[in-house]
C-alpha cells in the first residue's frame, strides 16, 4: 500500500513539474529606451512621428507588447492611439519595438522642436500558443496514464499474492 | 532450424524493437519540446504553426501511451502472471501502433488541404519518426499476442489432465 503511494504522489509531482513550466514571466521596458523623432509637414497637412524602445523578454517566447502612444506639442496632445505588437527574442537579450507614425494634422503650425512622444502604459505578456489541437495531448495523456497506473497496480497486487 | 537459434533471433529483434520504441519515445518528447523554437526564430505563417501545434500537441499524447506500453513490456517479463500481462501489453503495443498511423494520415489531410512545401516537409519528418514507432509496437504487439495465446492454451490443457487420469483410474476400478 505504501508504495502505491509513493508511485500516485511521483506521478502527482511530475504533472504538477510540467504544468508549472509553462508559466511564463512577463516582460518589462528596458528605462530610457525611448528615442523619437517628428517631422511636420505643412504642405502635407501631416506629422510623422518616428519612435523606438526596448523591452526585455524573460523567456524564448513569442510576447504580445500593447502600449499607449501619444505625440504632444509641449503640454497640447496632437493624437494618441493604442498599439500591439508580437515581439521574438531572435536570440537578443532585448528587442527594439518600433514605429512610423503618420497623423494627420491640419491645425495651426506647429514647431518640430516641441513635438514630443510618449508611450504610456507599457504591457508585454506572453502570447498564448496555439491551442487547436490541446486536446490530444491531454486525451492520450490522461489515456496513458491510466494504463501506465493500472499496469502498476495489477504488478504490485500480483508480487504481493506472490510473497503471501 | 535449430530451436535455440530460432529463440535467440527473436529475442534480439524483439530487444530491438524494444529499444526502437524508447528511442522513439525520447525523440518524439524533445519534438515536443523544441518543435517551438521556429515560432520563435522566424516569422512562421499561421499553417505552419498550427502544424507545429499539431505535432507538439501529438507528440506528448504518443509518448504518454508509449511510456505506458514500455511499462506493460516491462511487467510481463517480471511478473508471474504472464497470460495477463501479456494481453495488457498486446493491447498496449495495438493501440500505440493505431494512434501513431492514424496521426500519419490525420496530419496528411491537414497539410495537404493547407498547401504549401514547408508545412509538409516540416509533416514528413514527424512521419518518419511515428511510423518507425509504429512497427516496432506491431512486432512487440504480435509477439506478446502469441505469448498470451500460448500461455492460456497451456493452462487449458493443464487443467485438462487431471481430468484425464482421473476418467483412467474410474476404468481401472
Amino acid at each position: 500500500m505504501k508504495k502505491i503511494k509513493y508511485l500516485i504522489a511521483a506521478i502527482l509531482a511530475i504533472v504538477l513539474f510540467l504544468s508549472f513550466t509553462g508559466c511564463a514571466k512577463n516582460g518589462s521596458v528596458v528605462q530610457n529606451s525611448l528615442e523619437y523623432s517628428c517631422r511636420y509637414y505643412s504642405s502635407l497637412e501631416q506629422i510623422s512621428a518616428n519612435y523606438s524602445f526596448k523591452v526585455t523578454i524573460p523567456a524564448a517566447k513569442k510576447y504580445s507588447v500593447d502600449y499607449n502612444v501619444a505625440v504632444y506639442e509641449d503640454s497640447r496632445r496632437i493624437s494618441s492611439k493604442q498599439v500591439s505588437k508580437t515581439v521574438a527574442p531572435n536570440g537578443k537579450d532585448s528587442v527594439t519595438v518600433s514605429e512610423y507614425w503618420d497623423i494627420p494634422y491640419s491645425g495651426a503650425a506647429v514647431s518640430e522642436i516641441e513635438l514630443k512622444v510618449v508611450v504610456t502604459d507599457v504591457r508585454i505578456t506572453p502570447q498564448k500558443s496555439d491551442d487547436s489541437y490541446v486536446g490530444y495531448a491531454v486525451g492520450f495523456g490522461v489515456a496513458g496514464g491510466a494504463l501506465l497506473v493500472t499496469a502498476t497496480v495489477l504488478f504490485v497486487l500480483t508480487q504481493r499474492k506472490k510473497r503471501v | 532450424m535449430d530451436k535455440k537459434f530460432v529463440r535467440t533471433a527473436l529475442a534480439v529483434v524483439l530487444g530491438i524493437a524494444i529499444l526502437i520504441t524508447a528511442m522513439s519515445a525520447f525523440s518524439l518528447l524533445f519534438d515536443a519540446i523544441l518543435s517551438k523554437d521556429l515560432t520563435v526564430i522566424s516569422s512562421v505563417s499561421e499553417n505552419m504553426e498550427k502544424t507545429i501545434a499539431y505535432i507538439r500537441n501529438t507528440s506528448i499524447g504518443v509518448v504518454c501511451v508509449a511510456v505506458a506500453a514500455l511499462a506493460c513490456y516491462c511487467f510481463t517479463y517480471f511478473s508471474e502472471k504472464k497470460n495477463l500481462f501479456a494481453c495488457l501489453s498486446a493491447g498496449a503495443g495495438l493501440a500505440l501502433a493505431a494512434f501513431c498511423i492514424a496521426f500519419v494520415f490525420d496530419l496528411r489531410a491537414i497539410v495537404l488541404k493547407m498547401g504549401g512545401e514547408t508545412p509538409y516537409a516540416a509533416a514528413t519528418a514527424y512521419f518518419s519518426e511515428l511510423l518507425t514507432l509504429a512497427a516496432a509496437s506491431l512486432l512487440l504487439c504480435a509477439y506478446f499476442t502469441v505469448t498470451a495465446v500460448r500461455a492460456f492454451t497451456a493452462k487449458k490443457s493443464v487443467q485438462s489432465a487431471p481430468q484425464s487420469t482421473e476418467e483412467t483410474s474410474n476404468e481401472k476400478n
